[in-house]
């Protein structure tokens, strides 16, 4: 169970507090959508739970399974299982993508206790998650990210994740830059990954990504806070009437 | 010492010329052009070797040549048994040593030697280059006939801490097309000048690998005459934490010819310089040229790079680039650099750069949210740094090579 205690995030660069006490309770195979305009601090929310610095916990508590995580890295936020899914994906010259994935996968199985996998084995189960998710090899050999369109951007997020198997999902605005074709191949393969023990916090501006992915819970998110939840109805209400009738 | 029993020899001249033009040099004067960021005295420390030997951090591991045509200097003096290899497995090449042209009234390098370094000479003052010209002991002269594709390795070894002035001289005739790589190992000082002539046509590759082990200062100046259509590409890779000096000056004397120069160096101690300067002067129409220049420096480690440009008023249609870039992993490290221009011709394309910073906060967030601990995603990003100087080399061997050199420096 993923569990956030009366959060309370100031970003330390500007010395702005963005998050203002957010309490939210995930438990497993659920799937929860974050809805909110500009600013309401989404993103800061899935930076903050997967340990980005420059994010400073002035109150509160992010829990994995009864245990708090505030004292783990990034690296070992992940190794637990805390997956961010990012809103726009980095380019990083020089590193190779099928490199990269497999030092990924190899660093959790040591943080974990399991052995290595040497270059067969991870190409094996590479390829087979690939093939179902569309993703092209071709494309997994450059370098990361590097002149990849959106849709290889969010797909290779999509495949990262279906190699790693977290436990706890954060999809921070998948569907941006997606055109609708992209949107279903990716949402075709979040859906795949939906199981009794893994559970999702899927951050959207738009209803739109939830036709796709179906979502347990929806929370309105804003000035820091969660001001309303509901079911996926409280989507299709903002996709009809907006945000600020909800503000008010 | 071989010149003073040789009276009267063609090479005379030279020497003479080079030893009056060193003596009115004052190697401590800070105000020369190009020695400003870091003294002639460092590389000239007049026959003592004391300051760098507690550099010495590992044996390297050394690249295996069995299966490729080498030859080897030991502490400076070319090993006369891999001569005798080469010369036995290798036609279409003319080679000697350096010593043994002394010997030889007529020998074909007297029409080339000093041309290319006396050509550089013009642009500016090279007070190591002169030294060596009236000190060198041996070298290879080597002359690759019309059309000949090669690949040899020279392996300048050093055990005894001795002081190696050596001089080679390339010579490539019409279509050749030539790969060298040259490794230092060892605990010698080499003071290394290597003259280059590219003719008509002609593709050479040059690969210089200063290892980890080297205990004591690296001087190498290189000195190339290019004629037209011609490709010559120098790549330099230093891992020492002694001062490295790179002294690269490519003469393009015929239309379209392509140059590239490209370096990366790791430095890690304070004791560690490594300083490119590179001129690279268009004589002709059509030439293209590329500087690509990266160093990582950490614990006081410096870096230095001065690049020049020069395009003469009839080399109409230049594409000159020039780009360095400083890796900063601790605050105590200096990259100086001095890129120029000189431009007299109006229809050409000339651009520098320079772009120093640390390790990119996003780049390591985002390996470390997949998992990868920070030491691992820190590696991974320096090994990125460099991909772009691994991407200019042909041979996968060398290649992977080099990627454990700097994979061992980071588990250090």
């Amino acid at each position: 169970m993923f569990e956030i205690k009366d959060l309370h995030v100031n970003i330390s660069e500007v010395e702005k507090k963005i998050i203002n006490g957010i309490n939210l309770k995930i438990n497993p195979g659920e799937v929860h959508a974050i809805m909110g305009p500009n600013g309401s601090g989404k993103s800061t929310l899935s930076y903050t739970l997967s340990g980005k610095e420059g994010y400073e916990i002035e109150k509160g508590d992010i829990e994995l399974d009864g245990e708090s995580i505030l004292d783990d890295e990034p690296d070992e936020r992940a190794a637990k299982g805390i997956f961010l899914a990012f809103q726009y994906p980095i380019e990083i010259p020089g590193v190779g993508n099928l490199s990269f994935i497999r030092t990924a996968l190899n660093s959790q199985r040591k943080f974990n206790g399991k052995d290595e996998l040497n270059p067969a084995e991870f190409l094996k189960i590479l390829r087979e998650k690939a093939d179902y998710l569309n993703v092209d090899m071709e494309m997994l050999k450059r370098p990361l990210n590097v002149g990849f369109s959106g849709g290889e951007k969010k797909r290779n997020e999509i495949l990262q994740m279906a190699l790693l198997e977290p436990r706890f999902c954060i999809l921070d605005e998948t569907d941006s830059g997606l055109d609708v074709d992209a949107m279903k191949q990716v949402s075709k393969g979040v859906n795949s990954l939906r199981s009794e023990d893994r559970s999702f916090l899927i951050i959207t501006h738009y209803q739109r990504l939830l036709d796709y992915i179906k979502p347990d819970f929806v929370h309105i998110m804003a000035k820091g806070k969660i001001i309303k939840t509901g079911g996926p109805e409280l989507a299709l209400e903002v996709e009809d009437q907006g945000y600020t009738h909800l503000l008010n | 010492m071989v010149f003073e029993n040789k009276n009267s020899h063609w090479i005379d001249p030279y020497t003479h010329k080079f030893k009056e033009s060193f003596k009115d040099i004052n190697l401590l004067d800070k105000k020369k052009e190009y020695w400003r960021f870091a003294s002639p005295s460092i590389w000239y420390d007049k026959f003592t070797l004391k300051k760098f030997q507690e550099t010495r951090s590992s044996q390297s591991i050394k690249f295996d040549v069995t299966n490729y045509n080498f030859l080897r200097f030991n502490d400076g003096i070319l090993d006369t048994e891999t001569l005798r290899n080469f010369i036995n497995k290798n036609k279409n090449v003319e080679i000697c040593s350096f010593e043994s042209i002394f010997l030889k009234k007529d020998h074909w390098s007297s029409l080339k030697f000093c041309q290319a370094q006396l050509n550089a000479e013009k642009s500016y003052e090279r007070p190591l280059a002169l030294f060596n010209g009236f000190n060198a002991k041996d070298g290879v002269f080597i002359k690759f006939k019309k059309g000949v594709k090669k690949d040899l390795h020279i392996i300048y070894e050093g055990n005894n801490k001795k002081n190696c002035c050596i001089r080679n001289l390339f010579d490539f005739e019409e279509n050749s097309e030539i790969k060298v790589y040259e490794h230092f190992y060892g605990n010698s000082k080499y003071n290394v000048v290597s003259e280059l002539f590219v003719a008509d046509n002609s593709k050479f590759e040059h690969y210089k690998i200063i290892n980890q082990d080297i205990s004591e200062t690296v001087i190498y100046h290189f000195f190339g005459n290019c004629k037209k259509n011609s490709k010559v590409k120098t790549v330099n890779f230093s891992f020492t934490d002694t001062p490295v000096r790179n002294e690269i000056n490519l003469y393009l004397e015929g239309t379209n010819c392509d140059a590239t120069v490209a370096s990366m160096g790791f430095g890690k101690k304070e004791s560690s310089i490594c300083d490119n300067t590179v001129f690279i002067s268009h004589q002709e129409e059509s030439c293209k040229s590329r500087q690509i220049i990266k160093n990582a420096l950490k614990s006081g480690a410096k870096a230095i790079f001065q690049g020049k440009i020069f395009v003469a008023s009839k080399a109409q249609k230049t594409d000159g680039y020039q780009m360095s870039n400083g890796l900063i992993l601790t605050d105590d490290c200096e990259f100086l650099v001095k890129p120029e221009l000189e431009i007299y011709a109006d229809d050409v394309v000339c651009s520098h750069g320079s772009i120093s910073g640390t390790l990119n906060d996003d780049h390591l967030f985002y390996l470390r949210s997949r998992g990868i601990p920070l030491k691992e995603a820190q590696k991974k990003l320096i090994q990125a740094f460099f991909s772009e100087i691994l991407d200019e080399v042909s041979d996968d061997n060398i290649v992977y090579y080099i990627q454990n050199q700097i994979s061992e420096i980071l588990t250090l």
